[in-house]
């Protein structure tokens, strides 16, 4: 069936350009938790990397559950957690948030072990560039068992000690190469 | 609610040459695919400092250099229903095509009159305006002798983090368009089209507007529909 005056699909995505504004990614947009938020603070940090090296002014934005495993709107969500967070990376590439250990979270694929969504914009990135972190040791989600076995340890952050009193887990991204972090096409 | 990935015609050939950036950031291997996580799907826009102002007037009273503009935005989805409370983010270069960033080599100059971003959030109906000025076309870095067009930046964040656009607005009548790498890498050339603003003639612009802006109108679609779509 043709319809006629069909609305038009989604708008073609275009890149962020090598001049996204400092003023859209606000250093607080890094903090997600807030004062009296439920759960245990953590560091998420990460270091990103093209195919020549060190990824500067990389835009990621993270998207979790709160500690108990609620995602943004449900019912008893965390009003102490932002959800939704944005870093830019350094010239080494590296970046951080603040935020909390999700909890485990229910999802109709399945029940979800503790994950962060990462999306990644930046010059040169013309698409939608969407993966997900999971904490260490884990092996049962829905998402991880479409990653290829090889592929799968990629995608587990790794405990890289404490920094200022907090548990501190890092994730590595390699945008292309022999290394290369394993992408989602949603 | 649906949300299919878009149709591959639609979206732009990631790696462009001329644009060393695309191919050194562009996945080798092909995207998994995934049960799309309720993560992604639920939820509001992310609550986010919002920063309303007249781009082309960064100090009250000291207008920015440039066309001054006016752009009627409608954020929809791809039932054509407007999304209320979208988060828009905004900037561009100013008119002399230079961007207020550290990274900007041009010698272009600055305009401190000229604010280049903006942060507003979308109405009930799914729209905003945006005040500004006409940016101006710039040559990309080391690229030989490639020029974007004039532009502007969008980044809008709807209902779940899967509807998120990254996109950029162009203007009609432009021969420069042709020439773009960016923009031309988008293969559908109707999907290139809804890239580029529609202007309204001066004496048909709504007469609240303020008189001394050129208008334009421009939709942008997010990801998402209700319904299933036509076979
Ligand atoms: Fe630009």
């Amino acid at each position: 069936m043709i319809r006629r005056n069909a609305p038009p699909p989604s708008t073609a995505m275009q890149t962020v350009g090598p001049f996204f504004p400092s003023s859209l990614a606000e250093p607080a947009l890094a903090t997600l938790t807030r004062e009296g938020h439920a759960g245990e603070a953590i560091w998420l940090t990460g270091d990103i990397a093209d195919e020549s090296g060190p990824f500067r002014n990389a835009i990621l934005e993270l998207s979790q559950a709160d500690a108990k495993g609620r995602v943004a709107g449900d019912r008893g969500a965390d009003k102490h957690f932002a959800f939704w967070g944005r870093a830019a990376s350094d010239g080494a590439g590296q970046f951080a948030f603040r935020t909390v250990l999700p909890g485990p979270s229910a999802d109709p694929a399945g029940p979800r072990a503790p994950c962060f969504e990462l999306l990644i914009l930046g010059s040169g990135i013309m698409r939608r560039l969407a993966t997900c972190f999971f904490p260490p040791g884990t092996t049962q989600d829905p998402v991880l068992r479409c990653v290829p076995a090889a592929l799968r340890p990629r995608l587990l952050l790794r405990d890289a000690g404490k920094r200022g009193g907090l548990r501190r887990l890092h994730a590595t991204i390699r945008l292309h190469g022999a290394d290369e972090t394993p992408f989602f096409r949603d | 609610m649906r949300h299919d990935p878009p149709r591959e015609r639609d979206q732009p050939t990631p790696v462009i040459e001329g644009y060393p950036n695309t191919a050194r950031r562009t996945p080798a291997a092909k995207l998994l695919r995934r049960p799309l996580p309720r993560l992604l799907t639920a939820g509001a826009a992310p609550a986010m400092p919002l920063a309303s102002i007249d781009m082309a007037e960064a100090v009250p009273g000291k207008p920015a250099m440039g066309s001054r503009i006016m752009v009627q935005l409608r954020v929809v989805d791809e039932d054509g229903r407007g999304v209320p409370d979208a988060v828009v983010e905004i900037w561009h270069a100013n008119a002399a095509g230079r961007y207020d960033h550290p990274a900007d080599p041009a010698r272009a100059p600055l305009d401190r009159h000229f604010r280049g971003s903006a942060r507003v959030a979308s109405d009930r109906e799914g729209r905003l305006a945006l005040h500004t000025i006409k940016p101006g076309a710039y040559p990309v870095p080391d690229s030989g002798q490639w020029w974007r067009p004039a532009h502007i930046h969008f980044s809008v964040l709807g209902r779940g983090a899967v509807t998120r656009l990254v996109t950029q607005m162009y203007f009609a009548s432009d021969p420069m368009l042709e020439w773009d790498r960016i923009w031309l890498s988008v293969p559908d050339a109707q999907a290139r089209a809804r890239m580029v603003a529609t202007q309204l003639p001066p004496h048909e612009a709504p007469i609240t507007t303020d008189i001394e802006r050129l208008v334009f109108t421009h939709t942008l679609v997010l990801r998402g529909r209700e319904e299933t779509p036509p076979a």
